[in-house]
């Protein structure tokens, strides 16, 4: 064995040397990012933009998806809730989302605008249900029987109004069922109706664009 | 040549193992964030997805909305022609169905693309629910993984320490080596112990010193006869029966009953 051979083998083995050692060398990885969820988003995580899809809650039992474009933050004492709107067929519809422990949702999809007539209640009614502040109070209403709830001064923000607006609101439940009622009265508007229903935060599936 | 080329394919095998066990270690060192990552990268993926849909499910809404802004506009202009004819005006009412057909036309073109927008979000969004419930399952599935390698490294540890062929600072190991030491510094007393009592027996001692003192004394009387001149002196005592060779091993009770004797 000549000198250059010589030469070449220790070349070689000092390569071998160093690529074993680069082998061995304890590699730091990186810990990985966190990504973020977006198949998982729950409502109480829906904003603006989001498309809203809810299982079954459509015309004729289809998803109601609608691409939210308003979302309206209520507050009432400690009561914190959102609407997220957008429109579906033709009209306007709601996805209610009630903050705290238990996350409440529901839906208003109703085709037809409610007023206080539709529901048999006058002005007169209503300041009295107000007065009596009485949960046992309750009218008849499309062959359900609605269960007062609250009444109460709340204000209103919208995302793209920073300023509150205040109204007094009442709130009706369904007996033995998931719809709420609830009533606005802002100062010179008339009063606004908005039927939900309530349903299982897990039929809302959040698909967000970016 | 032939012995270079043998070296290099000694080599090259070394470098193959070498390299193969390196890339098991990176793995195993890194077994948990490389699960993770992958997991992550799956969640990447879903995100994408779930944005597409999105954009897609946010079309097929914006183009709905125009679809029926039509069909709702071509009612109006029908009702409203009926309304015209029913007011005897027939003209107005050629005119409201003119502009029904215009919306009619409108229907007609978006009817195939509002369709097929609808069916593409509708299967967008059964294989967003699909991938979902894949990633669902993978992240059950690395998280037992996980688990799994942890628990069988702690397995291999325990076992490696209970039979003491793990690394020289072993506290299994240390302990046996002391106890061994230890045994054999017994051992070794004990031979000492046993070198110093062979053919030593103390019974057969003490009746060869009772002999010994027998003698004397006998002497010890010749002496006075002697002595005294009066007499010759006796005989020195005999015992009538000596122990015999085999009461060398006898228990210490038979030594003492015979020693009485």
């Amino acid at each position: 064995m000549g000198p250059i051979t010589f030469t070449v083998v220790g070349v070689l083995a000092a390569l071998l040397v160093v690529v074993l050692m680069k082998l061995f060398e304890k590699p730091k990885a990186p810990p990985p990012q966190p990504v973020e969820d977006l198949a998982n988003l729950k409502p109480q995580d829906a904003r603006v933009g989001d498309v809203i899809s809810i299982s079954g809650a459509g015309d004729n039992m289809t998803d109601l998806d609608f691409t939210s474009d308003r979302v309206y933050w209520f507050q009432a004492g400690s009561r914190r809730w959102f609407d997220l709107t957008g429109p579906y067929h033709e009209r306007r519809v709601a996805m209610r989302v009630e903050l705290g422990e238990d996350v409440g949702v529901a839906v208003a999809s109703e085709p037809r605008k409610l007023t206080l007539e539709d529901l048999g209640l006058s002005e007169d009614d209503m300041a009295q249900i107000d007065e009596r502040q009485n949960t046992a109070d309750s009218f008849e209403f499309d062959s359900r029987i609605w269960l007062y709830v609250l009444s109460r001064e709340a204000q209103v923000t919208r995302h793209d109004q920073p300023q509150p607006v205040g109204f007094y609101c009442w709130e009706f439940r369904e007996q033995d069922g998931n719809g709420i009622i609830m009533v606005r009265k802002e100062s010179n508007e008339p009063f606004a109706v908005a039927r939900y229903q309530a349903i299982p935060a897990g039929d809302v599936t959040i698909y967000r664009r970016s | 040549m032939a012995f270079l080329s043998d070296i290099f394919s000694r080599l090259g095998r070394v470098a193959r193992g070498q390299a193969n066990a390196g890339v098991d270690v990176i793995e195993d060192a890194t077994f948990e964030s490389t699960v993770r990552q992958t997991v992550a990268d799956m969640k990447t993926e879903l995100n994408n997805v779930v944005r597409a849909s999105a954009v897609a499910m946010s079309n097929y809404n914006r183009l709905d909305a125009e679809y029926q802004k039509y069909v709702r506009q071509s009612q109006d202009w029908k009702d409203r022609a009926g309304i015209a004819l029913d007011a005897g005006k027939e003209d107005l009412a050629k005119q409201a169905l003119a502009k029904k057909a215009e919306c009619d036309r409108q229907v007609q073109s978006m009817k195939t693309s509002v369709e097929q927008a609808q069916a593409t979000s509708e299967k967008l969004k059964s294989q967003v629910a699909e991938l979902k419930r894949k990633i669902d399952e993978g992240e059950r599935t690395a998280t037992t993984l996980v688990a799994r390698k942890n628990a069988a490294a702690a397995q291999r540890k325990v076992a490696e320490a209970m039979a003491g062929v793990g690394n020289a600072d072993n506290a299994f190991a240390a302990l046996n080596r002391f106890e061994e030491t230890v045994s054999k510094e017994e051992a070794t007393a004990k031979a000492f112990d046993q070198l110093a009592s062979t053919g030593k027996d103390d019974d057969l001692e003490k009746q060869f010193a009772e002999l010994g003192g027998h003698s004397v004394d006998a002497e010890l009387a010749a002496l006075k006869a002697e002595r005294a001149g009066t007499q010759r002196p006796e005989p020195p005592y005999i015992p009538r029966e000596l122990p015999g060779p085999s009461a060398s091993i006898s228990t210490g009770e038979q030594a003492g009953e015979k020693a009485k004797a």
